[in-house]
């Protein structure tokens, strides 16, 4: 008989975030917050050219100047990196090429900033101008002189991905409709408020020590290794607090590279602090992209076939790019059930800052020409908008035709409460002109399946816990908090297990030499892998202080339990041992106690080539309803309010998965209503927070979280990711709600009051009229 | 940004004296002229600060405003009666920046910059406000209106110093359109004003190339005290045919064109509803 | 009287800055911007540089009871005057009221705007006791949290400001 489980006292419910102290106070250290003794300045020279050879790099003139401690240039650490094996193609500083405004050049460490910016004018840098390949529609051709020498076939094609699951053609021949939608997308990126920031420090027994704004360690520290030579463990990477990364500090970056570099050349610690207008060049946001999304559908609704096509404007570097050419296309096969799917994907380089990673990457940009296509099929069909989807839904445990695992899923439940909650039926085509609601609806990859920097045999993540005489429990992980609250929820999964206050556990700050190796914050995996191995090592702890209790009690392992601050009987709980009593007793012989877990994703995915892209443990679903209000003179609209139905299987806890999906309707909302990387050719506009337009205050809307999840099977006690899916339905219920208010489709993001008012003259143009408006 | 000499004079004649050195530049609260200074759009061997000089007063003195150069918006934004009185200044006002800038931002300051996306000029000039400017040879009164020169170029001569300006008060409104309803830069700003003393209405606007100024068309199209929509109507669309507009990376001229029309025929209804001199309209 | 190092600002003086009701005496050009003297030179690190360009608000801190964005205020305009920062608004081991409130509405995720969030509201109920919700939101116009965190700082800003008010127990 198995012992009845105490009633859970801390997930499920609202923990507050464990740092909180620290970050109302100004306490919490980042990185550019660290000092150390005889600190140097790092600067970095940035290509003010798109595209040229570099001839010469004359730096002398700064060598010479007093205060300048080391000057490098990109032939001195030439091996090439990047955040991806198989597209190793950045390196430290630009060798041979610059290939965007804002390519890293050369760098210098020098005493202050005024000297170390006077050694960056000292360096000549003679060029010759190249072409400048700045449209990804035309990268597909064949060139003199492309970007990459890997580029296919002499062109600026970084990546191709051809797949055809079914048969297509056959079934739009014989669907009863089909329409098609063209989108295009503007870049938008990150905009984290912690400029990217590195500090590097060379010590005398041969060791590095980095310090950095990153959210994935582990990569950093493996491409620190590669590039400068030094093996691992000499290595040390530290991860202080992170002022948001949302993907944007994912890719182990040059300037991590150069500043470690620059602490090596110089023997003494070295910063590289990253003003705005460089974290914007850096980039590595969402990949502008143009897309076709074709949708086939019988007559009641049911879909047929998915044909889709995306151009992706990758920039300057491979970044993430295989895994977003990927993405573009296979993470269309949720929340949906499509029998036949093909997609052509092309990721092409270009000279313009790189892109990578961006919350919900990949699938941000499809999904919204996904569900306006939908949107406007249920219009053409004459069925809701709810119904079709609820019809169409992905049951639990069933395989997407390109062999994605579905286990649980709640998205008809989302339907359902966004549907209630919102008025929907009182609403929709029913409000006046100019006001409107919008269904769109998404889903995410709880963690991928297939980690970057594949180890065979070994696990995803692992987390030990160290209790000692003091009675607390020290977490090591190398997970990543970059703010979304792991740090809390590790401990909250630490101290569930074992009974004891919050307060009891502490997680210690990741550093390489400590923390066993979890790959990071990035395809919203934490909470699904590090929960899992968190839950597992203390469960190996449980089960040490569960002995030592029944040597102390004298009942059998199986009759005990862990109570609140002690271990009890579990059918009579007024016997009791405390929790430190039962600690020190286990410790005898053995000293402190250490435990470990770990998490290995299950086998799954097919064997096409590619099969792995898109695989994940576990998936969230989602169904948004966007209120809108819009000023028909002046284009002018507003989001008055989002009902937000979310499937994260058991939320554990509520306060961050709640902040998670209101920081990610904001982060959609700035997406659709205005941010975009302007460029005039080569060149970014907008490269500062006042240009580049992240929503204020006054503009977020309403938002009621409605969280509907069943638990997840595998999830640990039951939950899924919350980070990133949150953000996709939010674009799309935007859009259909503009639509549904005035009656225009809009395709082209961001949605500018412009945009919003050329749509109205073309809509009234066409004699269309809308809602009487 | 090149170091530049620093001075604080505690007179203005001491301001003025030091102002009159070629390379010397007056600041204010610095929000926008350190910007250029440090990424070399503006050039300066010598920052006269104005920090010290007795300029940071807003008072009314009968029917009008007086603000000193050196007031911080704040402080225009915060005093009494500023909204029942003079509406289109008090919105106007608060369009600035963000609450955290307008502490340090100051009115002479905005003034002088003289941006055709400036927020406060528009309403300045459809209120008929005075600017009053103190130099070497003596204190002279000119228009706002004829105040902005161009983007960054005030019509004061060398050593000469923007002292205070005189806002009269009158039923007026501001609208304002940007892509972000706060902190950001507006792409169109209309102000519309009538009073006792003035033409019926008044009607000046920003966001308009090269600098914010008076429609006099338009104000002419407003041929009666209490217009009626259909003549609203008219003077807006006179508006967007009279102004002149660019196109840039924060609004097509079309588009601002559009807005503009919009803007006006709002604004006038909003001031046709103001009582003025206690007559309700 | 600082007149005389305001005058010859090349021999880089001893200024006096008044932070957090100490005396600190900074040796700095007095074009230098207060962020940078409060985080280098007097190593109160709790005000962030986000952007250096006055767009983020991570850098307010509060100037004689005022919120300012200290990397757009220059070292020589505030010789002399009052400075408080994040690190002087607990009163030893007793959170400030605002603090507590951006505690208990859990308003902040990676911290990094939250100084500048909690001084902005500090200053706006030290100026108006008992704003009403336009005053709140215009409080915080211009301060970026990319974390998208604004409905919950809103409402910490509710609940400290139902705090401040007249006749609430506690007052910041």
């Amino acid at each position: 008989m198995a012992v009845p489980e105490p009633p859970r006292r801390l997930l499920g419910g609202r923990i507050p975030y464990i740092d909180g102290p620290l970050k109302v106070t100004g306490r919490a250290e980042y990185t550019d917050d660290l000092r150390r003794p005889g600190q140097l300045v790092g600067r970095i020279l940035r290509s003010p050219y798109a595209h040229a050879r570099i001839l010469s790099i004359d730096t002398a003139a700064a060598e010479r100047m007093p205060g300048v401690h080391a000057v490098l240039v990109g032939s001195d650490y030439p091996i090439p990196f990047g955040v991806l094996p198989i597209t190793h193609d950045e390196t430290a500083l630009a060798v041979g090429k610059t290939r965007y405004i804002g390519d890293m050049v050369a760098a210098v460490a020098a005493d202050s900033e005024g000297t170390a910016e006077e050694a960056l004018r000292a360096i000549r840098v003679e060029v010759e101008r190249l072409p400048e390949h700045l449209d990804p529609d035309a990268g597909t051709r064949p060139v003199a002189e492309p970007i990459h020498a890997r580029g296919l076939n002499g062109t600026n094609v970084q990546k191709e991905v051809l797949q055809h699951f079914g048969d297509v053609d056959r079934a739009f021949r014989e669907a009863a409709v089909s329409v098609a939608v063209h989108g295009n997308y503007a870049g938008v990126t990150h905009a984290f408020t912690e400029p990217l920031v590195t500090l590097a420090e060379a010590t005398p027994d041969g060791r590095l020590t980095v310090w950095s704004a990153t959210q994935v360690p582990h990569y950093l520290h493996r491409s620190l290794s590669e590039v400068l030579g030094v093996p691992m463990h000499r290595i040390r990477v530290i991860k202080p607090e992170v002022g948001g990364g949302f993907g944007g500090k994912s890719d182990p970056l040059p300037h991590e590279i150069v500043c470690a570099a620059l602490a090596l050349r110089t023997g003494r610690a070295v910063k590289i602090l990253c003003d705005r207008e460089d974290v914007f060049l850096t980039n590595h946001g969402r990949h502008p992209t143009r897309n076709e999304v074709r949708i086939a559908a019988a007559a009641d609704g049911t879909l047929l076939a998915y044909d889709i096509d995306a151009v992706i404007d990758g920039g300057a570097w491979s970044s993430f790019g295989v895994v977003t050419t990927y993405y573009n296309g296979v993470l269309s096969m949720g929340p949906y059930r499509v029998p036949n799917f093909r997609y052509r994907g092309r990721r092409v380089y270009t000279n313009k800052p790189p892109s990578g990673a961006m919350r919900a990457h990949g699938g941000t940009n499809l999904r919204y020409s996904i569900e306006v296509a939908l949107d406007e099929l249920a219009e053409r069909l004459r069925i809701d908008p709810f119904d079709l989807r609820s019809h169409n839904a992905l049951p639990p445990n069933s395989t997407t035709v390109n062999g994605f695992r579905i286990t649980s899923t709640s998205f008809r439940a989302c339907l359902a409460a966004a549907r209630e909650r919102s008025g929907w039926d009182a609403k929709f085509r029913k409000l006046p002109f100019g006001r409107g609601v919008g269904l769109g609806c998404g889903f995410y990859i709880s963690g991928s399946n297939s980690p970057i920097h594949f180890t065979p045999k070994m696990p995803q993540c692992t987390v030990h816990l160290k209790a000692d005489m003091d009675g607390g429990i020290a977490v090591h992980s190398m997970q990543a908090d970059i703010g979304q609250g792991s740090n809390t929820l590790l401990a909250a999964i630490v101290a569930e297990v074992l009974g004891v206050d919050l307060e009891r556990v502490h997680v210690v700050r990741v550093d390489s030499d400590i923390s066993p190796v979890d790959i990071g914050s990035y395809s919203s995996r934490v909470t699904f892998m590090m929960g899992n191995a968190a839950r597992r090592a203390a469960e190996a702890l449980r089960a040490l202080l569960l002995r030592a209790a029944r040597d102390l009690t004298g009942y059998p392992v199986e009759q005990l339990r862990m109570g609140h601050e002690c271990v009890e009987v579990a059918h009579r709980p007024e016997i009791r041992v405390g929790f430190l009593e039962v600690l020190h007793k286990a410790m005898e012989r053995t000293g402190a106690l250490q435990t470990s877990g770990a998490y290995t994703s299950p086998p799954m995915g097919g064997t096409h080539k590619g099969a792995r892209a898109g695989t994940a443990p576990a998936y969230s679903f989602a169904a948004y309803v966007a209120e809108v209000e819009v000023d028909a003179e002046t284009g002018q609209y507003r989001a008055e309010k989002i009902w937000a139905a979310f499937d994260c299987g058991r939320a554990l806890n509520r306060l961050a998965v709640e902040g998670q999906i209101e920081g990610s309707i904001h982060m959609g909302l700035g997406q659709f209503v205005g941010e975009a990387m302007t460029y005039r050719g080569p060149r970014l506009l907008n490269p500062s927070l006042l240009e580049y337009k992240i929503p204020m205050p006054g503009q977020m809307p309403e938002v009621e979280v409605l969280l509907v999840g069943d638990d997840d099977p595998e999830g640990p006690f039951g939950a899924k990711e919350a980070g990133e899916g949150p953000l996709i339905a939010t674009l799309p219920a935007l859009g259909n709600a503009l639509y549904d208010a005035i009656g225009v489709r809009f395709l082209d993001l961001p949605v500018t009051p412009e945009k919003v008012l050329r749509g109205l003259d073309r809509r009234r143009a066409e004699g269309r009229s809308w809602k009487g408006g | 940004m090149d170091p530049f000499r620093w001075v604080a004079p505690e007179s203005v004649d001491e301001a003025y004296r030091l102002l009159a050195v070629p390379g010397a530049v007056a600041l204010g609260g610095g929000t926008d002229l350190l910007l250029d200074l440090e990424s070399g759009r503006a050039e300066a061997t010598t920052l006269v600060s104005l920090r010290k000089l007795p300029l940071r007063f807003v008072r009314w003195e009968g029917a009008e405003l007086r603000i000193g150069a050196t007031a911080p918006l704040s402080a225009v934004e915060s005093v009494a009666g500023l909204s029942g009185r003079i509406p289109g200044l008090a919105t106007a006002v608060r369009a600035v920046g963000s609450p955290a800038l307008r502490h340090r931002a100051t009115l002479g300051g905005n003034m002088a910059r003289c941006a055709p996306t400036s927020d406060l000029l528009p309403v300045l000039i459809a209120l008929g406000a005075t600017a009053e400017i103190g130099g070497p040879s003596g204190p002279r009164a000119t228009p706002v209106e004829a105040f902005a020169e161009g983007s960054r170029r005030p019509r004061l001569r060398p050593g000469e110093l923007l002292i205070s300006v005189r806002v009269p008060a009158a039923p007026s409104a501001y609208l304002w359109q940007r892509v972000r309803p706060a902190h950001d830069i507006s792409q169109v700003g209309v102000a519309v004003a009538r009073g006792p003393s003035r033409p019926p209405w008044t009607i000046a606007v920003g966001g308009v190339l090269p600098r914010p100024m008076r429609l006099g068309r338009a104000e002419a199209a407003l041929r009666s005290e209490v217009p009626g929509d259909a003549e609203i109507a008219e003077a807006a669309e006179v508006a967007a045919g009279e102004a002149s507009f660019g196109t840039d990376r924060r609004a097509s001229e079309a588009y601002r064109r559009t807005l503009l029309r919009a803007l006006v025929g709002r604004a006038v209804r909003a001031v046709r509803s103001m009582e003025v001199g206690g007559r309700a309209a | 009287m600082p007149s005389d190092d305001e005058l010859r600002p090349e021999r880089r003086p001893l200024r006096r800055l008044r932070v957090n009701g100490a005396d600190c005496p900074v040796a700095t050009d007095p074009d230098r911007t207060l962020l940078e003297a409060l985080r280098e030179e007097l190593g109160l690190t709790g005000t962030k540089y986000g952007c250096g360009e006055g767009e983020c608000a991570a850098c307010v801190v509060l100037l004689d009871g005022i919120a300012v964005r200290s990397c757009r205020t220059k070292i020589g305009e505030v010789s002399g005057r009052s400075i408080t920062t994040i690190e002087g608004l607990a009163d030893g081991g007793r959170l400030h009221p605002v603090q507590e409130a951006f505690l208990e509405a859990g308003a902040f995720q990676c911290g990094f705007c939250t100084p500048g969030m909690i001084l902005a509201t500090v200053a706006l109920l030290r100026r108006d006791p008992a704003p009403d919700e336009e005053g709140i939101r215009s409080a915080l116009e211009g301060h970026l949290c990319r974390c998208g965190g604004y409905l919950r700082i809103l409402d910490a800003v509710r609940r400290a400001a139902a705090r401040s008010a007249p006749g609430a127990e506690v007052a910041p």
